[in-house]
């Protein structure tokens, strides 16, 4: 029987989900930092924001990857960078489903801002949804630590 | 909780100034109190998506990104962006015989012509996409903002 509470007790099971999470973010963050103007054009696509509102997240949701990423995997503020990762995994589950439901092409600019890398858009709601394992994982690791206090 | 609020507004603010002091350093600075610039998206008459100059720009130099010039050869030799090879709609048959295998190993193919209300990019871009070709984007501004954004142009022989 699949035992979640043994699982937790594994340090270094947390530990690569740590590292796996954070890499990810990290990763995914710098071709966005440095081209803000075309990662600007794929939130456009996404229409799922107002024109006066893409810049905003076209320059700071790289950052906030990069820094909770970062965080995670250098142990600092691991529960914030947790639950600020967990919540940006959920979001792009939502934005891709919105799309994929309202059959809107679009380019996913999730590790780069090259139009096209994205494949499938059920492969990348898929890759998010695998992403979410290590998230959880983390998450639960966190709320088990707090009860033991 | 009051914990985990505490450390994520921490991590947001650390990711706004570190964001904002980059944007203030950056060659690739935008302005973020502004709409959107540019309508990136399906022309009315043409089913193609658009990329503005900067995009276009970043992409003219990158390894596996295919620029393609619309216009008649005889303009192409007249001046273009350099960089860009010759693909007129009037040779396209041809062009594509001999060229068609190349375009499918870019990863990116971007079309312009004279300018934002030129025509050849928009139906060179559809004809490239019934041909099997991904990735096709117009750079709409085509050689009017190119040159009005004083950006050098070359001659002469056909890429």
């Amino acid at each position: 029987m699949f035992n979640i509470k043994k699982l937790l007790k594994n340090k270094t099971l947390i530990f690569s989900c740590r590292i796996i999470l954070g890499s990810v973010f990290i990763f995914a963050s710098i071709d966005k930092i440095f081209h803000p103007e075309a990662f600007a054009g794929i939130l456009h696509n996404y229409k799922l924001l107002p024109d006066i509102l893409i810049y905003f997240p076209a320059l700071f949701l790289p950052w906030i990857e990069l820094i909770a990423g970062a965080f995670l995997i250098a142990g600092i503020y691991v529960r914030g960078s947790t639950f600020i990762l967990n919540a940006l995994l959920l979001l792009f589950i939502l934005a891709i489903t919105t799309n994929i439901i309202r059959g809107i092409n679009f380019d996913c600019g999730c590790f780069s801002t090259l139009p096209g890398e994205s494949g499938s858009t059920y492969l990348l709601l898929f890759r998010d949804l695998l992403l979410l394992i290590p998230g959880t994982l983390l998450y639960l690791n966190y709320i088990k630590e707090q009860e033991t206090k | 909780m009051k914990r985990t609020l505490a450390e994520v507004l921490s991590i947001l603010i650390t990711a706004v100034i570190a964001a904002l002091i980059f944007n203030q350093a950056s060659g690739n600075k935008i302005q973020i109190f502004q709409s959107y610039k540019y309508v990136n998206i399906v022309d009315f008459k043409y089913n193609v998506e658009f990329v503005d100059i900067e995009v276009f720009r970043f992409y003219l130099n990158k390894d596996r990104s295919i620029v393609l010039d619309a216009r008649s050869r005889a303009e192409y030799l007249a001046g273009h962006i350099p960089g860009a090879g010759s693909f007129s709609n009037n040779e396209f048959d041809t062009l594509f015989r001999e060229k068609g295998h190349f375009l499918k190993l870019g990863d990116i193919v971007i079309v312009y012509c004279s300018g934002p209300t030129c025509e050849d990019s928009g139906i060179l871009a559809n004809k490239l996409i019934e041909m099997g070709i991904k990735n096709v984007f117009v750079f709409k501004g085509g050689m009017e903002e190119w040159i009005g954004s004083g950006y050098e142009i070359t001659g002469g022989h056909i890429h």
